[in-house]
């Protein structure tokens, strides 16, 4: 191992893959964030959470986590939990639907940002997208299995 | 809502600013406003919610969507930095090296490189410390993307833990699913790709 490495050289190292990197997300991050802020103001997301209700009955969970997932699925900024803790605050869920909402938007949250940033990275954009979507509710139905094989559990939440 | 809005107050609009015909009950002219001023005024019979908030238009919708993008990418400087500045270290000691070789045959079953352990431990930190790992180690597209998989189902752990905690959640079984989703992803992709 050597120890003597050029200090300089790797302080200019370390600052150009900085910029190059924010520079790669900004040009990313900041026209899908125009973008996701229209389509927000437009109502868009009312519209999908009407139809998601469907799908949250058939989960167990309230028809308020509807919104809760369509936002923590499309637009969840800095963390996917942070979504249903807010959620949590207005509607009193149970242990078993909490664990399944951070199974589902744990797994598959922020999906426009996040894809857009890892494809930025140089990634495949469809394999990400699909694995992600596909393992999301995969793993729910997979927890709401598991917990009917168990029903003393259920009885105890 | 939006698009609507906007759309109504156009034909609204449009017709007093062409051809006055004198059918509008109050054009803008005739108040001495300018043109832009009537676009509330049209809107508010249709716009049927008490809104107190200002109009949203598409121009105030991309400011503030611009505002937000500025306000993530300041956010990113704060892990952005540290985590390229910890890694360009590693790499000019030579410490890369040895940890990748350590965790080489680990990483091969979901198709890594080693020096990818590095990628996946500072993910655990934030996931744009993960990023910024991804963009200063050099591999190839696919385990690039094998890489982004992993960690979009599994991380920044150590903080979603906590949330998940304080929210009433059970902690070890939301990080088990993350984690057993985050390798299947890993494991398909090895597979298909």
């Amino acid at each position: 191992m050597n120890f003597h490495f050029d200090f300089l050289l790797m302080l200019k190292d370390i600052a150009l893959t900085s910029l190059d990197v924010i520079w790669t997300m900004a040009c990313i991050v900041v026209p899908l964030l125009i973008l996701v802020e229209i389509l927000k103001d437009c109502g868009i997301m009312g519209i999908v959470a009407k139809k998601a209700k469907g799908f949250t009955n058939h989960l167990n969970l309230p028809g308020e986590a509807a919104i809760g997932i369509v936002v923590g699925v499309g637009v969840g900024l800095v963390f996917g939990s942070g979504v249903i803790y807010n959620l949590q605050q207005d509607v009193k869920m149970n242990k078993i639907q909490l664990n399944t909402l951070f199974i589902l938007v744990g797994i598959c949250h922020a999906i426009f940002e996040e894809t857009a940033v890892y494809a930025a990275t140089g990634a495949n954009l469809w394999g990400i997208l699909l694995t992600r979507v596909l393992f999301g509710i995969l793993f729910t139905y997979l927890y709401i299995g598991l917990l009917k094989l168990m029903p003393r559990r259920v009885k105890n939440a | 809502m939006c698009m609507k809005d906007v759309s109504e107050c156009e034909q609204v609009i449009l017709p007093a600013d062409s051809e006055p015909t004198g059918n509008e009950p109050m054009s803008c002219e005739s108040i001495g406003c300018e043109p832009m001023g009537c676009e509330p005024m049209g809107c508010e019979p249709t716009d049927t919610t008490p809104n107190k908030e200002p109009k949203k238009t598409i121009g105030r919708s991309s400011l503030n969507g611009f505002k937000n993008g500025a306000n993530v990418i300041l956010g990113f400087l704060k892990y952005i930095i540290p985590s390229v500045a910890l890694i360009k270290l590693l790499e000019y000691t030579g410490a890369l090296l040895i940890i990748a070789k350590a965790c080489e045959p680990l990483m091969s079953y979901i198709g890594l490189p080693g020096k990818a352990a590095v990628v996946l431990f500072m993910g655990q930190l934030s996931l744009y410390s993960g990023i910024a790992a991804i963009s200063t180690i050099s591999m190839t597209a696919k385990q690039i993307t094998i890489c982004c998989s992993f960690l979009g189902s599994f991380h920044a752990m150590l903080l979603e833990s906590i949330v998940v905690k304080r929210t009433g959640g059970s902690m070890m079984l939301v990080a088990l699913f993350r984690f057993l989703a985050a390798l299947a992803s890993a494991l398909v992709l090895n597979w298909i790709l």
